[in-house]
């Protein structure tokens, strides 16, 4: 059955997952305005940037992340002498991880909606009086409502199915850093293949129920934003 | 307000690829201006300057309020430009029901009797039924009716109406004129209107502004103009008026003309004194102008025949070579410039 050490483990990758989509959404949104918006020459190396923790490798992220927050890297540099000390081996510095492996599919929907959105919208509200802040929060993010909610959806669940980053920032240490994915490596790793069984299983129900909720949603609102 | 405040003081340049947009127009402070033009002459993008949509250089004046003054650095962005939009496809926002679309820009502005326009409004375009309905339950008509009264609900100093029956089919078109008419006789708001169509031009124009590939063509008082709009500029033809004392000579002049096959078309523009001076002082109210389509051939034929029928009252008949376009007979016209 369930053991004391999996549902910490479980009650870990749940505070990792929905800590890594708030701020996601927080840092995804502006960001994504701006590449839908700008016409910058800068846009396509920021999107380029944006995107990449797509296509790497789990590890070299992990990896790069793991340099910059270690001891001779500059973040670790700054930490330490602000007194906080090292993040690596910690549960902020698997947060940071976790932040940039999932950001794509934080920006991507929601850039998507921006721009079926059009700037049609953005001119009437402009026609009507209404400053651009003042239509960014009444027309343009009402308007992406279906965009931010794919990727709260997506950051959450690709959170809960990493496992190369966090191996790499985080160690497998039970109570810190050992989350669901990395525990079922521990269990494999021990033999213990009933509990393997138990969080694996529950694993993927979990994304499938994920999957079935988006395409549910993508139906109601008559357009797939993933 | 004085007469200087009434006007409108439209100047805008703008250049993008091979397409050069050049005008200078001082329009009447109330009424609807048709803007006509085929499709790419550049009425859009004269509208989108005015709003400050897309960037133009020049001066834009209205009624007193300047909100753009390239020579001066002056440029309001389109949400401080005191103006009402309506975009030529549906533009209502998706996620606000019928009453909230309309409230948008009331809730926005702060002026008195916003909420007594914004009834006047919801009556004028026959749009109450609708009001507590989502917007995507709405026909093509409705929605543009809702939009119309949005923007007219913040009474704008000017209203821009962009095509707005253009992609509706023709039944709808036919359900809109009417409120559309309704308008210009309820209200003293200025509306600048961009159509291609001849139907929408006849049919709710004061004053014409003819654009072709972004310069002006002719401007002028619709009854001025319209008469003459139905010539085409064909380079076999030539126009031909002559200023005649007395409309009912005039119609019955003209019926002769075409009887005789000495012209192919005749318009009559009744209250023009004399060619030289169009809109100059009109010394007798019964004068007025007959524009006369010939070929060459013909044209030696009526000048024989028409001071032979009216010697005292046909004192000249006048030729304008049309194959360059009507533009320079037009400003001729209406300027009272020789060519």
């Amino acid at each position: 059955m369930i053991s004391p050490d999996a549902w910490q483990a479980i009650w870990l990758t749940i505070q990792l997952a929905t800590l890594t989509t708030i701020i996601l959404l927080v840092i995804s949104t502006p960001l994504a305005w701006w590449l839908s918006q700008t016409q910058s020459r800068w846009r396509a190396p920021i999107a380029a940037l944006v995107t990449l923790p797509l296509v790497l490798p789990p590890t070299v992220l992990g990896f790069y992340v793991l340099v910059l927050l270690g001891p001779h890297g500059w973040v670790g540099i700054l930490t330490q002498s602000l007194g906080i000390g090292l993040l690596s081996f910690s549960f902020a510095g698997l947060l940071i991880g976790s932040i940039i492996f999932s950001l794509p599919f934080a920006v991507q929907p929601i850039q998507y909606a921006f721009e079926s959105t059009g700037r049609r919208p953005l001119e009437v509200a402009a026609t009507l009086r209404a400053r651009p802040i003042d239509t960014f929060f009444t027309v343009a993010l009402p308007l992406a409502k279906p965009g931010l909610l794919t990727a709260v959806v997506l950051s959450f669940a690709h959170t809960v199915g990493e496992f190369g980053v966090v191996l790499m920032i985080g160690g497998n240490i039970p109570g810190k850093t050992q989350v669901v994915s990395t525990q079922i490596y521990g269990h494999v790793e021990a033999m213990e293949y009933t509990q393997a069984h138990w969080l694996a299983g529950g694993m993927v129900v979990f994304s499938f129920l994920i999957l079935l909720f988006l395409t549910r949603l993508a139906k109601r609102r008559g357009r797939i934003a993933l | 307000m004085t007469a200087q405040e009434q006007n409108l003081e439209i100047q805008l340049s703008l250049s993008r690829d091979a397409f050069h947009l050049e005008l200078d127009l001082r329009l009447p402070g109330s009424g609807i201006t048709v803007l006509y033009g085929p499709s790419g002459s550049g009425k859009t993008t004269v509208l989108r300057g005015l709003a400050g949509l897309d960037r133009a250089d020049g001066r834009v004046v209205i009624g007193g309020q300047t909100w753009q003054d390239t020579t001066k650095g002056i440029h309001l962005p389109t949400w401080q430009r005191d103006l009402g939009y309506v975009f030529q496809e549906s533009s209502l926002f998706e996620h606000l029901d019928v009453r909230r679309n309309l409230n948008y820009g009331v809730d926005r502005i702060k002026k008195p009797g916003l909420a007594e326009s914004l009834d006047q409004a919801i009556d004028l375009l026959g749009i109450r039924h609708l009001l507590s309905r989502p917007v995507d339950g709405l026909s093509g008509g409705e929605r543009q009716r809702v939009a119309i009264a949005r923007a007219l609900a913040t009474q704008p100093k000017l209203l821009l109406l962009d095509e707005p029956l253009a992609s509706l089919d023709q039944r709808r078109k036919q359900e809109i004129l009417p409120w559309l008419e309704g308008l210009h006789r309820d209200l003293s708001i200025p509306i600048i209107y961009v159509t291609h169509s001849r139907d929408e031009l006849a049919r709710l124009a004061d004053y014409v502004v003819i654009l072709e590939e972004g310069h002006v063509r002719a401007a002028g008082q619709a009854t001025t103009l319209m008469p003459i709009l139905g010539f085409t500029s064909d380079p076999a033809l030539k126009i031909v008026f002559s200023t005649i004392d007395g409309v009912d000579k005039a119609e019955q002049l003209s019926h002769q003309i075409v009887a005789l096959g000495l012209a192919a078309c005749v318009n009559i523009i009744p209250g023009v004194t004399s060619i030289y001076r169009w809109e100059g002082e009109i010394q007798s109210s019964s004068e007025c102008l007959m524009v006369m389509k010939v070929t060459p051939n013909s044209l030696e034929k009526l000048k024989a025949w028409l001071p032979t029928q009216h010697p005292y009252n046909c004192p000249e008949l006048v030729s304008v070579d049309i194959s360059d376009g009507l533009a320079p007979y037009l400003r001729w016209l209406h300027d009272g410039e020789t060519i």
